[in-house]
């Protein structure tokens, strides 16, 4: 598949640029894939950083079946953590899993929320959702900010971040000697539940319609508006659960600035995985393996920075984008060329 | 809040700006075209580290601010390969590029600055130009900054000429509101997107380089935290036209510079709101004044 | 005045594209101070051959000779170099900027001679002079009227004083005086011995201004004619061809003589998208069983009037009933839901979700709803066995049902669409254009259905432009003309060359 070469290119450049940098490549990612996948640790890492990016690139595709760009899932991640933190913080004294569960909810409900704002300002004023939820972003992290260091503050930490969430609240680890959390249970079932929505739905079917033709779905009779709406809330939730994962599994907190950006990789995820529940599998797996792989990196080639990882992800996906758009000028090409040999035979 | 405290204020205030006032300036021309550039921050980005660099290496300001320009010239020309070769959506390419801008130049810090931790760059220092820095209030706020400061201010007017007075500027606009009837009158289309982009590339490094060269000499990781967001805001809050963007950064940084001395000035609003206001307010500029301010037709279309 | 000389010749110009030849061979000629007009329905090959002439497109064979001499295809500022001057139909100004901003524009770039502002300025006043245009050069051009809007086309066109003028569709948006101006600004530059060509497929426009006609169908030159030795009906005619004696044997449905009715439409009034009153006042019913047929040309609103009928457009004013219940501020989902179903005149863009499968656009049913559901989930197996049977009970050809609807010739297409909408047995059928672009045995098949539909008690309105078609189906018709209802007639009693009269205004047969 086309996203296998662009990511081997990733690789490829990337090695370039070790090498430029004085690093020996294959001992720089010989490092990296032993955080990564080299022990059951290190899968367990690589699947709990996958978690974050999975989910909300499910959203993020989602929202994209029905043409609309889902670019705030970084809001949404933050403020679906605050709400799964004021339950588990200031809620009723529940347990897993009820206590859990009420707050993974609340997560999803505020994340779709958020996500219905920029919805319904696309659906009844046009505005285009893709400003819109780009600027509800830094409004939600500020938001959370604001709680973190205000009202929910812990007093003498070193970083801002609210108390521990009572461990009744927790999500229970799954794979003992790893980091792996229930969350990754989680993940997928979000993977199922993209491909069950959207190939087995009424919702799904209108997704898809209003992906290929809007302005024809609504004289053929799906409802656009409240499709809109709800689309980009669905796509709403699933990030907002992500978030609501990292409080409730990961971190056990609150953390400020906890996201190093997982929305935004959530959209070039879910490109490289050509918009399938499957492909954005892969994907996740793939930069989640980047991000483990960060720790090893840094010990196999002293003074390099893991921020080679975010440099493999753009170049992927860069790397995807040239090969799509060439992909289409060539068969451009092709269908031009046939089309008038068939014409003058005729 | 006394004169001294409004003062400082007003100073900061400008000096604030300029960077946004560069980027904005940059990705209004831009916009006017019909290209959208979620990148803005990654160009700002690429600018300041391209400046501080060559800077260092030849130990010449000027070099350093041309550095800059390229800087933010190669992710420009990033962009437009990918949208109007590859006709990627503009939206993903932006998307992209910012995350590959912010990881190759945090990447680089080592290779590149390692050697120099501790050197710096030759900086900017502010000049006061004569008279005018003397009247009173005003004068050591707005008068007394950095060459670019003033730069920066004055490319308003400029690009507010270049637009609306020249047949160049009108050609522009023609490509970002109705790019069909342009060709029809033989406008090269895709011509002036590149000459648009190009240049938001390079205001945007030289505005990503005010920093960096006109503050520590250093680059550190992430140094731009967002700014070009604020940009992209800014270009919309003022509805498309160099004076309004003028004026929304001017706020913006405002508010920034309330925000950073809130406690001095006995502010109690948590800090966090002031920070978001540039966002809530560019949202409900956007949705109050729908029809009013619009963008250019054909922004975010690559054809 | 005509002195004889010839200015421009097309000389067999061919343009072929995927699946279709455009222009076959095309060929006709412009005399200096001639008014020819290039007359030809949707689908003509008007819209290749426009491209071909302002240098958009190349042709694939054939050239065209200005002076006699060959002129580079391809490429328009050639064309304009030559004295060629392009009026066209639309994208051709910015609306946002001012007339004279376009009109600077349009002057720097289009002829690459720089004129100054001054000299442009004094241009466009000698111009505006000679013809009698008020214009304000300080406006938006978006604040402009549709009119006002083609006078700055003429004048960005006649700064570069050309003497060939070529007009596409010059007359199709304007009301009756703006008419009447244009063709008097025409007459002038004529009368100057400029060559003008107008494309357009508005039969009493033409009569009334050409001095030469050539007509066109389906990519071919059906003959020049000189306007004096034709009438409307033979023009009409000749560009509908014998489709009307070719198309299945006349059986217009008629509604059984105690048929309840079905649609009633009272006094309603449309906007288009350009022009606020397009549609105005219009009433007429539909009884069960019954088909309706809506004559009249492109553009005077009748598929406004499906639209606002099925609650795609809104009206201004009037009600629509359904069996005596006032649907007029329903959605379009609920209009479907008590039986409307609609087949739009753009299929690409109204009709289908191309890039989806044919099961999946027939599955999205006739009310939004798939028809094999329960509780939102869908059942994948009825879905596709019902998209079988459908296949086989409207003949859509297809590889299968999972192909994208995209990969469906045209014929194909529309019966996908008509599988849709007929499928639930709706009410009221309400079709606009239907056989458009689709060969003898789709329209057949297309005709077939409409009938059948009618024979299950559904009250059937057909809009099109092919009055053969019309009789053929319909058993009462009723004519449009620039938004007003002008005539109603039962189909036995008139014949299409009457029905073409009616539709010209009555010019003497």
């Amino acid at each position: 598949m086309i996203s296998f070469v662009a990511v081997i290119l990733a690789f490829v450049t990337a090695a370039l640029l070790l090498t430029a940098a004085g690093q020996n490549a294959l001992q720089s990612f010989a490092g990296m894939a032993s955080t990564a996948v080299g022990s059951n640790f290190a899968v367990g890492t690589t699947l709990t950083k996958a978690v974050p990016r999975l989910l909300p690139a499910l959203g993020v595709a989602l929202a994209l079946r029905s043409g609309l760009w889902n670019i705030g899932a970084e809001g949404q991640i933050y403020l679906g953590a605050a709400a799964a933190a004021a339950v588990a913080l200031f809620g009723p004294p529940l347990s897993f899993p009820l206590g859990t569960a009420l707050a993974l909810i609340a997560a999803m409900i505020v994340g779709a929320a958020w996500a219905a704002i920029p919805g319904a300002l696309r659906a009844y004023r046009g505005l285009n959702e893709v400003i819109t939820t780009l600027m509800m972003v830094y409004v939600a992290v500020q938001l959370t900010n604001y709680l973190i260091e205000g009202p929910w503050l812990v007093p003498n930490s070193t970083w801002p971040a609210t108390p521990l969430i009572p461990f009744a609240f927790k999500l229970p680890p799954i794979w003992p000697g790893t980091l792996v959390n229930g969350g990754a249970i989680l993940a997928i079932v979000g993977v199922a539940v993209l491909a069950f929505v959207v190939n087995r739905t009424t919702f799904g079917l209108w997704l898809r319609a209003i992906g290929g033709n809007e302005r024809a779905s609504e004289v053929i009779g799906v409802p656009l508006r409240p499709m809109i709406v709800a689309a980009l809330a669905a796509s709403g939730a699933f990030a907002g659960l992500a978030g609501g994962i990292e409080v409730l599994g990961v971190r056990g907190r609150l953390l400020e600035g906890f996201s190093p950006g997982y929305g935004f990789e959530a959209i070039a995820i879910a490109l490289l995985g050509r918009l399938s529940p499957l492909g954005i599998l892969g994907a996740s797996l793939l930069f989640g393996a980047l991000d483990a792989g960060a720790a090893g990196l840094q010990v196999a080639s002293v003074g390099i920075s893991s921020a080679i990882a975010p440099v493999i992800e753009g170049l992927a996906v860069g790397y995807l984008l040239a090969a799509l758009g060439l992909a289409e000028i060539i068969s451009r090409r092709r269908e031009a060329r046939s089309a008038l040999q068939s014409a003058v035979r005729s | 809040m006394d004169i001294s405290a409004a003062i400082l204020l007003l100073a900061a205030t400008v000096a604030f700006a300029a960077p946004l006032i560069f980027a904005a300036l940059g990705e209004l021309i831009s916009e006017k075209t019909g290209v959208i550039n979620i990148e803005l921050d990654g160009m700002m980005l690429a600018g300041a580290f391209c400046g501080v660099w060559a800077a260092l290496d030849s130990g010449s300001l000027t070099i350093g601010f041309i550095g800059a320009a390229l800087g933010g010239v190669l992710v420009a020309l990033a962009h437009g390969l990918l949208c109007f070769v590859f006709r990627a959506e503009q939206v993903v390419s932006g998307v992209v590029l910012n995350i590959l801008v912010l990881g190759l130049t945090t990447f680089g810090i080592g290779p590149i600055f390692g050697a120099d931790l501790g050197r710096a760059a030759p900086t900017l220092q502010p000049i006061s130009l004569p008279y005018l820095s003397d009247l009173p209030i005003v004068g050591r706020a707005l008068f007394s900054q950095t060459p670019t400061v003033y730069l920066a201010f004055l490319l308003v007017p400029a690009a507010w000429w270049l637009i609306n007075r020249t047949t160049f500027g009108l050609a522009l606009q023609a490509v970002g509101e109705a790019p069909a009837a342009g060709l029809s009158m033989g406008i090269k289309v895709r011509r002036l997107r590149w000459f648009a982009l190009i240049a938001c590339g390079a205001l945007a490094g030289i505005g990503g380089s005010q920093l960096t060269l006109a503050g520590l000499g250093t680059f550190t990781q992430n140094v731009t935290a967002g700014r070009g967001f604020i940009a992209l805001a800014a270009v919309i809050f003022g509805g498309w036209r160099p004076f309004g963007t003028l004026l929304a950064v001017l706020l913006f940084t405002l508010v920034e510079a309330i925000q950073v001395r809130a406690q001095a000035l006995g502010i109690h609003l948590p800090y966090q709101f002031l920070v978001m206001a540039p966002y809530v307010v560019t949202i409900l500029a956007l949705a109050v004044f729908v029809g009013r301010s619009r963008p250019p037709r054909a922004l975010g279309t690559n054809d | 005045m005509e002195s004889g000389r010839e200015l421009l010749k097309v000389d067999g110009i061919s343009k072929a594209f995927p699946g279709i030849l455009a222009n076959d061979a095309i060929t006709f000629d412009l005399k200096e101070g001639e008014i020819h007009a290039l007359l030809g329905e949707n689908g003509a090959g008007k819209t290749t051959l426009v491209g071909i002439l302002y240098g958009l497109l190349h042709p694939d064979a054939g050239h065209i000779l200005v002076d006699g001499k060959v002129l580079e295809p391809g490429n328009p500022r050639e064309a304009i170099v030559h004295g060629l001057g392009f009026v066209q139909q639309h994208y051709s100004l910015v609306p946002t900027l001012t007339v004279i901003e376009n009109l600077i524009l349009s002057s720097r770039y289009g002829s690459g001679s720089a004129l100054s502002r001054e000299e442009i300025e004094r241009r466009i006043v000698k111009i505006s002079q000679r013809h009698g245009l008020t214009l304000d050069r300080t406006v938006k051009v978006e604040r402009l009227s549709v009119g006002e809007q083609q006078h700055v086309e003429l004048i960005k066109t006649l700064i570069g004083s050309p003497r060939i003028l070529i007009l596409d569709e010059p007359a199709a948006l304007l009301s009756a005086e703006e008419v009447k101006k244009l063709w008097q600004i025409l007459r002038n530059l004529a009368g100057q011995g400029v060559g003008i060509i107008l494309i357009g497929h508005k039969l009493e426009d033409v009569l009334a201004i050409a001095d030469r006609i050539t007509v066109l169908r389906l990519g071919r030159v059906v003959a020049t004619v000189s306007a004096d030795d034709v009438n409307a009906a033979q023009l009409g005619a000749m560009m509908v061809g014998s489709l009307a004696a070719q198309t299945s044997e006349s059986r217009p449905a008629a509604p059984a003589p105690d048929a309840s009715t079905a649609l009633q439409v009272r006094r309603l009034s449309v906007s288009g998208d350009r022009a606020p009153n397009l549609v105005k006042d219009i009433s007429f019913s539909v009884k069960r069983g019954e088909v309706l047929g809506v004559a009249g040309i492109i553009g005077s609103g009748q598929a406004e009037l499906l639209e606002a009928i099925m609650g795609i457009r809104p009206a201004n004013g009037g009600t629509v009933l359904l069996h005596g219940d006032d649907i007029t501020g329903l959605s379009i989902r609920r209009r479907r839901a008590r039986g409307l179903a609609f087949v739009p005149g753009d299929r690409h863009r109204d009709g289908l979700i191309r890039p989806m499968s044919v099961a999946d656009n027939l599955a999205l049913g006739a009310n939004g709803q798939p028809a094999t559901s329960r509780s939102g989930i869908l059942y994948l197996k009825s879905i596709e066995t019902r998209a079988r049977s459908l296949m086989k009970r409207f003949g859509i050809g297809a590889a299968g049902t999972g192909v994208r609807a995209a990969t469906l010739s045209g014929g194909n297409q529309q019966k996908l669409i008509l599988a849709r909408e007929l499928a639930r047995d709706p009410e009221v059928v309400l079709c606009c254009y239907p056989t458009r672009g689709l060969d003898f045995a789709s329209t057949a098949a297309v005709h077939e259905e409409l009938r059948l539909a009618a024979a299950r008690g559904a009250a059937v309105v057909v809009v099109s432009i092919d009055l053969g078609e019309l009789l053929a189906l319909a058993s009462r018709l009723i004519v449009i003309q620039a938004g007003r209802l002008t005539g109603e007639v039962a189909a036995g009693q008139v014949t299409a060359a009457e029905l073409g009269v009616m539709l010209g205004g009555g010019i003497a047969a």
